[in-house]
This record gives structure tokens, sequence and C-alpha cells, in this order.
């Protein structure tokens, strides 16, 4: 049983970070400088050292990019 | 007051945010700070038209003093894992790279992160410490990615090839989470990995701004945690089995340097606290005298559980929060510099008499009404809305003598520091190097638990002889295949690549004389050949004499659970508690099953587990009890040079 509950727990987190590694190429190369201005016209560098931050927090940036629409 | 246009921003961030007015005279050392930053090349004055883009993340240009930094940090992790890994291969040659590259980069994370950890309090208590604490985040990433290396080959190692998921196998190979001594400690060391990958991933201002400071600063002080799992960590792993103690010492003497140094810091501010007078004039509270504050310093004072920081600069004085906003920095021991607060942590500035960053800047913090009477400084400790501006206090004559020099204050972006910063940052880096070659140099020489075993990783030989599987697969050889001149009988215990036995592999060849490539594993007189899948051909040329199988009796022994594979040799060490949960995966993948005893007629001895009626004993029998110290209690045969234990569940059980 406790077996079983680690094994959904664990694939739970691939599906998270599988996600999040998408998401991130996604909105280092547009969503980030809609979600923080000052990020506008910021080089490769920058987007590059925000992407494994962003695979870990991305459902708050993803809830900031959608509100950035609105 | 006339340079309020920038900000003295030491740390390693990516925030260029640069003035939008011009910086006249004494600016230029800021305004050239700024021009090595943003990596252009205006001419001075500097105004907004050089820099349009003054609110955006751009890549920090270095100096002299981020060189070295970086420089002595690189030399220390290479002196300390190239220490260990060096001595280590001279005093163990049997040792494995994998293990010897998984302890080197383990300590080493943990070494840093001790330092990590006592620089903060360092600072608290000896300002001539900043030095340390610019850059920190670069220590701070560089004990993440030693985390990773460890973290990294012990999974490769320990979890995969398996029958498991790597990071299922890390949860669920050791379920013993209700018992403290076998406590899983590898899942409490993937926590820590997790907390420092998080930590060294919002390393940059962008997230201290999108997290928000108090998050950002909540999400930080997880370093505490990690450390403390870090220490479970340790003491439930490595220590278990390697039972020097010189090592657990020197892990009690770091948890006790970082917990003294804490404790001084906090002692001496609450000692600083309490030292604040209490007389009260209504709402003003006496708070010091004005001789007690140094000249463009402050002194920082507790009032109604508000910290306060008092500045004396310019013949006034201005009190304002002493928490900075940037990351909570302590402004009360930092400076004024050319008109403004200057946290000393990371540079972010503030206007003495309205608690706010100079434009375009936004950051403010609250100011607090201030007032001097009989040459005392009294301070109104409600504090009033961040960036509400009060007039500053004037100061009789006598005390207004404001010095200017800054040579005493730790500035990041100059290409040197104080000579007293110097020489005491100097003092400590020489002292931290010394002491961590000491600790490699300690570490390498107490490792006790390395087996003379042989694993021929690379290196194919060819086999042939007889199989069998009695109840595990063997091979009865009768050549010499490892080069002896002499024909004997050998008995190969076999497997397959990874953690997986070689039953499927001699599925079509049972009883029948064959020839195939493999590996040889070896541990004194105990062998084990890895087969190479697909090159197994019936061979009829050798025909083994088998002996038949001797009954030894019951007995009563005490030892070890262990999986056959890589306690012969593909692991060093492959026993004991820091190999448990590995053993059990290779255990759940059809390696044989063994009792590693020292008691049977006084030799050390490899017991193949089987139940009363031969077959393999069944795992469920025996999982929870692998890597500790155990009672078997069966009836024992020799067969073909190997020796089994007849046993059930019910006879096996845990020692204390």
């Amino acid at each position: 049983m406790a077996e079983q509950i680690f094994t959904i727990v664990v694939y739970i987190f691939y599906a998270y970070v599988s996600f999040g590694l998408l998401f991130a190429i996604a909105f280092a190369w547009r969503g980030v400088q809609k979600v923080d201005r000052q990020a506008a016209g910021s080089g490769f560098g920058f987007r590059c050292l925000i992407l494994p931050g962003t695979i870990a927090f991305w459902p708050l940036l993803l809830r900031r990019w959608l509100h950035s629409h609105q | 007051m006339s340079h309020l246009s920038r900000r003295l921003r030491t740390d390693d961030s990516t925030s260029a945010r640069l003035a939008s007015t011009h910086l006249p005279g004494p600016s230029f050392l800021a305004a050239n700070y700024f021009h090595r930053r943003i990596g252009s090349a205006p001419s001075f004055p500097i105004t907004e038209t050089f820099f349009p883009m003054s609110h955006q993340y751009a890549a920090i240009s270095w100096n002299t003093q981020k060189r070295w930094y970086d420089i002595v940090l690189i030399a220390g992790i290479v002196l300390y894992s190239g220490t260990f890994i060096a001595l280590s291969s001279l005093l163990h040659p049997t040792a494995t790279v994998e293990t010897l590259i998984i302890r080197a980069a383990g300590s080493c994370a943990f070494l840093l992160l001790t330092v990590v950890l006592c620089i903060g309090p360092l600072c608290r208590l000896d300002s001539r410490f900043l030095q340390l604490l610019y850059n920190r985040r670069h220590l701070g990433v560089a004990t993440f990615l030693m985390g990773l290396v460890h973290g990294a080959f012990s999974l490769v190692q320990f979890h995969s090839l398996g029958v498991k998921d790597p990071l299922v196998s890390l949860w669920t190979s050791n379920l013993n989470y209700n018992r403290f001594a076998d406590f899983p400690f590898q899942p409490l060391g993937f926590v820590a990995l997790i907390i420092l990958f998080l930590m060294a991933a919002t390393s940059h201002d962008f997230w201290l701004r999108n997290l928000t400071p108090p998050v950002w600063k909540a999400l930080h002080m997880l370093v505490y945690a990690a450390y403390a799992l870090l220490i479970a960590h340790i003491t439930l792993g490595l220590l278990q089995t390697e039972r020097s103690l010189l090592l657990a010492i020197a892990v009690a003497i770091s948890f006790a340097v970082v917990l003294s140094l804490h404790l001084a810091a906090a002692i001496r501010e609450r000692t600083l606290d309490k030292a604040t007078a209490r007389e009260s004039n209504q709402t003003f509270v006496l708070a010091c005298s004005v001789d007690s504050i140094p000249d463009s310093y402050a002194k920082t004072v507790s009032l109604h559980g508000e910290r306060i920081a008092i500045f004396k600069y310019a013949g006034k004085v201005s009190a304002l929060s002493n928490v900075c906003r940037h990351q909570n920095g302590p402004l009360g021991e930092g400076k004024i510099i050319d008109g403004c607060v200057t946290c000393p942590w990371h540079g972010y500035q503030y206007l003495p008499e309205s608690g706010a960053s100079p434009p375009p800047f936004t950051e403010k913090v609250s100011t607090f009404r201030t007032k001097i009477i009989d040459n005392k400084v009294w301070v109104d400790p409600n504090p009033l809305p961040p960036g509400t501006f009060i007039e500053a206090a004037s100061i009789p004559p006598h005390g207004a003598d404001e010095s200017q020099s800054t040579s005493d204050f730790y500035i990041g972006y100059l290409s040197q520091s104080p000579p007293d910063v110097r020489r005491r940052v100097r003092l400590f880096v020489f002292g931290s190097l010394v002491v961590s070659a000491s600790i490699a140099l300690l570490f390498a020489t107490v490792q006790e638990h390395f087996a003379n075993s042989t694993f021929e990783f690379g290196k194919i030989r060819e086999f042939h002889g007889t199989l069998r599987e009695d109840p595990y697969p063997i091979l009865i050889a009768t050549d010499n295949a490892e080069g002896n001149s002499r024909e004997r009988l050998n008995s190969y215990l076999l497997v397959a690549p990874g953690k997986h036995g070689a039953e499927h592999l001699i599925q079509s060849y049972k009883g029948q004389t064959v020839r195939f490539k493999g590996t040889l594993i070896a541990r004194n007189e105990g062998k084990m050949i890895e087969i190479v899948p697909s090159t197994t051909n019936p061979d009829s040329t050798a025909n083994p004499v088998e002996n038949g199988a001797t009954e030894l009796g019951d007995r009563d022994l005490a030892g070890e659970i262990v999986d056959t594979k890589c306690f012969l040799g593909v692991m060093n060490p492959g026993e004991g508690k820091v190999h448990r949960e590995c053993a059990a995966l290779c255990l759940a993948g059809g390696i044989p099953a063994a009792l590693f005893t020292q008691d049977l007629d006084g030799i050390a001895k490899l017991l193949l587990l089987t139940d009363p009626s031969g077959a393999p004993l069944a795992q469920s029998a025996y999982v929870q009890r692998v890597g500790q110290p155990v009672r078997v209690q069966g009836n024992v045969f020799a067969f073909n040079g190997l020796l089994y234990i007849r046993t059930s569940a019910d006879r096996i059980s845990t020692l204390p």
C-alpha cells in the first residue's frame, strides 16, 4: 500500500516537472516580459537563469501570465 | 544629499537598475560601477540618455573581488575533493570511484553549507566579515551543485537499472519509516537537495520581485531545514557504516559551530535590545545618547518590538526601519554614503529622512519621528507608513562631525576592500581551506568499510561449464577460466547486467554445458559472473564433475543479509546501512540473497538463503531486514563449493 502511494506521488512529481519544463521554455521565450516589465528586452542568459525556478514555480507564473492577458 | 541618484548594489543579482539623473562629483565611483555592469561605455556625466533601459535585468559585470571570491571558492572545492579522492584511492585501492565521488561531493556540500550558515551570524558579530556575505549566493549555488553531483551519482549507483523507477526505489526500498535507527536516510538527503535546488533556482532578483520579499525570504529560510535534514542524513547513513568516532566528532563540531554562532549573534542582539533606554516621554521613548552613534553610522535599538536604525549624519539624526526591503538586511549595520543609508549586505540605498529609495527606485521602509533633548535621542516607536518624510532632528554643533571616509566600510563594487576587512577575510579563508583539507584527510583516513573485492568492469572474458539452478543460477566450470594453469572446479553465481537475476538468460540452457561471455566479480573465495546477454551457446567440450551436497547441520548464525552481486564486488561497500536500499532493489530484481556471517567456525562465509524445500527464499521473509544485523537459524548445506542455509521467515530476526 505504502509503495503504491509513493509510486503515485513520484509519477505526479514527474508530470509536474515535465509540464513545468515545457511551460518554462514558453514562459522564458514569450511570457516573462508580460509578467515582469523589467524583463522586457532581457538577454538569453537571464532567460536561461530563470528556467529552473520556472519549472519549480510554474503554477504561480502561469496564473500571472493568464492575468496579464486580462 | 546631492547624490541620491544611484544604488550601490554590490550583490550578484542581475538587476542593473540605473539612475535617471545626473551623477556629478563623488558619484563617479558609482557611475563607473554601473558603467561596468551595463557593459556600455558612456562618457560622464551619466544621464538618462545613456541608460534608457535602466529598469532591466541585465548581466552583472565582474570585478576583482568577485573574481577572487569565485577563484577561492573553486580552488577550495578542488582542493577538498582532490585531496579526499587521491588519498582514499591510495589508502583504499579497492574502493570504487563512484563511491569516492559520492563521498567527496556529499561531504564537500555539507562543508560548504556549514560555511554558508556561519557567514550570516559572523557578519552580525563582526562587520569585517561582510566581504564573505558579498556573493554568498555563489557559495550557495556551489553547495547545491556539489549536492547535485552527490545525489545524481547516488541515484544512478543505488537506484537505477533495477525493476523500479529510481525515484520510486529511493522512497520505497526501505520502508522502515517507523523505526528511528533503521529510518531510510536517502529520502532525507533528497528533500534537502530539493530545498537547495529551490534556493539556487530562485537566487536571482527576478524571483525576489515575483515571489515577493516575504515569500522569498521564507523560502530561503528553509536552508535551516535542509541543514537539519543533512545532519540526520549523515547520522542515519554514513555514520552507521563508517563508525569512526573522529568522523562523528567532526560532524558534531560543525553543528556546534553553526549553532553557537547563531546563538552568539542572537544573544548579542538581545543584549543590545535590553540596553535600550526605557524612559518614556509620552509618545517618545529615550533611545540612546547622540554621542553613542558614530558619525555616518547608526545605532540599532529595539523599541516596542520594533527594530529601529538611528543614523547620525551631517549634524542630524534620522530613524528608520532596520529591515532592508531587498533581503531583510540589517540597515542599522550600514553606513551613510553620499547622503544615503546604504545596506551593508547588497548596497540598497534609502534616503534617511523619508526611507524611500532615490528615484527611479521604488523601495521604501518605515520612518520614525525623532527629537534630541539634552544630547539624547528620543524616538516615537510608532512606525510611519514606508516612505513618509520626517525632518531629521538637528544635533547641537559639538556632535555634528560627519566623516566622509568610506575606508572602513566594505563596498563590494570597489576593486579592493578596506585593509582591516581584507586581513580578517584572508585569515578566515586560509583557516577554512586548512580546516577543509584537514577534514578531507581525516575522512579519507578513517574509512574502513572497503572489502577486498573486484569487479572487472569493461573486461569481458569467456566462460564455459555446466549451467545449474540449485536454486540460484550457477555455472560449474572445470576449466582455467581465470588463467590458472591447473584445472579445478569453480562455482560461479550468475547474474544479468544491472540489478537483475540471470534466470531469463539461462532459461533455455538449464543443465546444459555452455559457453558464454561475461564479467568476473569476486570477493575472497566468492565468485560471480555478470553474463553478457545473447552470448550463451551450447558447448560439448566441458563436462564438469559435480560434488554432492554435504549437510553441515543446524546452525544459529548472526550476520547481515546482502545481495550477492553488490556484496561480491560491484559496489564497495556492498553491505551495511548505506547500501541497504540498493540491496533491496537488487534482491527485488532476482539477485541471489545471502547471509554474510563471520561466526561460522570463526571464518567469514556467504550462505545463500533458501526455504526449507531448497527453493529460493521468498523476499517477504527478509526484505525489511536487509543491511542490518540479523539472526538466522537453519540447516546448512555445502554444494558445488557454495554454502546454503535452509530457513524460513520465522527463523530470521533482527538483532538489536
